[in-house]
């Protein structure tokens, strides 16, 4: 029994797979909750899916992934921020529109024969391939992501709960929001390498969204978010070695289990959903 | 008895060109309820904006000689945050301590102790998107409470409320004024203007400001720039807006 639990992370590959899980998952987890919370699942999507160009790119060029994901999100903050401009055009076409084209380059970058990485990798992560450095920068990265959620706790609070009112309690919403997205773009950067650029949207907020369903306090649905995120990433890693599947996408099935069981925890339990 | 908060000629706004209130002139008193009165859009919560120092000024003076608290209306805030009474009411504390810090003891007793002053100690654990509308403008209160404020600016406390949860925050209001808070209440409604001790009329510039006495026919055609017509039984009063095609 206890090898059946142990023997998928017995092995260099299994045991780089499950710290880079568990640093995903206790970033994705409770910045999930908030993006939630913020109604800003979609701006999550479009970060992640911005990203695929620079993701070829530095595959092509031979570059670590991080480098192309992070100057991939620099380039479509900027055109979304031009096309926002236009007075003319919604904010949420203007995302739209820049994150279908550069999703649309990217796979079309990514079709070329001179990548040496398959489009399918970039598009759906391999946690079983990442080296000791790239689960140091997620680390990193994961520790500044979580650092800067406990110092913006309290104003996402207030600014969460009531924008409008939020400014005479000491907090900058602008300010706020902007700090959320800053941080989504840092755990994507974070996460893609592993989860791939459509997967990764999957960890970000299926926990999440099962926390806030389940547990009372906003506190509790934090903890229970990064609970549920590395939960997920360690059954996706059993799931791939005893089924054979595909690492990253078993994550990501996963994670959505999560949430779909926490959707039918009232009629399981009996028990009434949290509003 | 020395004004806890005064304005001369405020004027101010956010577009270029475009005042959204100008001559703002008045003094509130400790003890004082003023309903500040107008038509939806009429400058009301940009007047509180201005005293809380978020509007661009452009003329005029606005002097706050005690802490103040804006209590905005209950449908602004998200029902299903999850956050319980007190933890909203604990909001109103967070500047006492850095982020890196817990909130210390005499801070979470000050919450729970306003909690207590809007008769809700009962329901501190209960979630605010489950308290009744009432109870979740009283909660509002107490957050503004717990900040110390000795000036409440409510924006339509009792917009949406039925009548006995009108009347239990009207309680409260009052309570407040009598242990010495100045208390400004955004309203359109003219018969709530009529029980406070003091009446701003605004529609973008004031248009009087005093006693209940002001508010007489003409000042209210112009206040909401309608024609006042008295209901039968002469205790309640309507204006009929002008429209123009």
């Amino acid at each position: 029994m206890l090898d059946t639990l142990t023997d998928p992370f017995a092995g260099e590959i299994g045991s780089r797979a499950l710290v880079e899980v568990v640093l995903l998952g206790l970033v994705c987890g409770p910045l999930g909750a908030w993006v939630v919370l913020f109604r800003q699942s979609y701006a999550a999507e479009s970060i992640a899916h911005a990203a695929l160009p620079g993701l070829v790119l530095a595959s092509l060029a031979g570059l670590p992934l991080l480098i192309g994901a992070a100057g991939g999100l620099a380039t479509a903050a900027g055109a979304i921020a031009f096309a926002g401009r236009e007075r003319n055009v919604e904010p949420d076409t203007a995302v739209a529109v820049v994150v279908t084209t550069l999703f649309g380059a990217g796979v079309l970058l990514g079709l070329s024969p001179e990548v040496p990485a398959r489009l399918g990798d970039i598009l759906f992560g391999d946690p079983l391939s990442v080296s000791w450095e790239e689960i140091a920068a997620t680390g990193v990265l994961a520790a500044v992501v979580l650092a800067s959620l406990a110092s913006f706790h309290r104003r996402l609070v207030l600014t969460g709960f009531d924008s409008q009112a939020a400014r005479s309690l000491g907090a900058s919403p602008r300010r706020v929001e902007l700090a959320l997205l800053v941080m989504l773009a840092g755990a994507t950067l974070v996460a893609v390498q592993a989860l791939g650029n459509l997967l990764v949207v999957a960890l970000l907020l299926a926990p999440g969204a099962a926390a806030l369903r389940l547990a009372r306090g906003l506190g509790a649905a934090l903890a229970l978010a990064a609970v549920l995120a590395v939960v997920a990433g360690i059954s996706g890693l059993y799931a791939s070695y005893y089924l054979e599947l595909a690492a990253g996408a078993s994550i990501a099935l996963a994670a959505v289990a999560t949430f779909a069981l926490a959707a039918l925890w009232p009629s399981l339990t009996g028990r009434r959903a949290s509003p | 008895m020395s004004a806890l908060l005064s304005a001369r000629g405020l004027r101010g706004g956010y577009a270029p060109g475009a005042d959204a209130i100008s001559g703002i002139e008045l003094e509130v008193h400790p003890r004082q309820l003023v309903a500040v009165l107008g038509p939806n859009g009429g400058g009301k919560t940009t007047f509180f904006r201005a005293l809380l120092g978020e509007l661009p000024r452009r003329e005029g003076s606005a002097e706050l000689n005690a802490r103040v608290a804006y209590v905005p209306q209950t449908e602004r805030a998200r029902l299903d945050f999850p956050v319980s009474a007190l933890d909203v009411v604990t909001m109103g504390v967070y500047a006492d301590a850095p982020w890196y810090r817990r909130l210390g003891k005499a801070s979470r007793d000050r919450a729970r102790e306003s909690l207590g002053m809007v008769g809700l100690e009962a329901e501190a654990r209960t979630r605010f998107g489950e308290l009744s509308g009432g109870q979740r403008q009283r909660v509002l209160i107490a957050r503004a409470l717990a900040r110390e404020a000795r000036i409440l600016l409510l924006d339509e406390p009792l917009s949406g409320l039925d009548s006995v949860s009108a009347a239990r925050v009207r309680q409260v209001l009052d309570d407040l004024c009598a242990a010495g808070r100045a208390i400004l209440v955004a309203t359109h409604d003219i018969n709530d203007a009529r029980s406070a001790d003091r009446v701003l009329c605004l529609n973008h510039e004031q248009i009087a400001y005093g006693p209940p006495e002001v508010l007489d026919a003409p000042t209210l055609e112009r206040t909401y720039g309608g024609e006042l017509i008295t209901l039968p039984g002469g205790d309640r009063a309507v204006v009929v807006q002008h429209h123009t095609h």
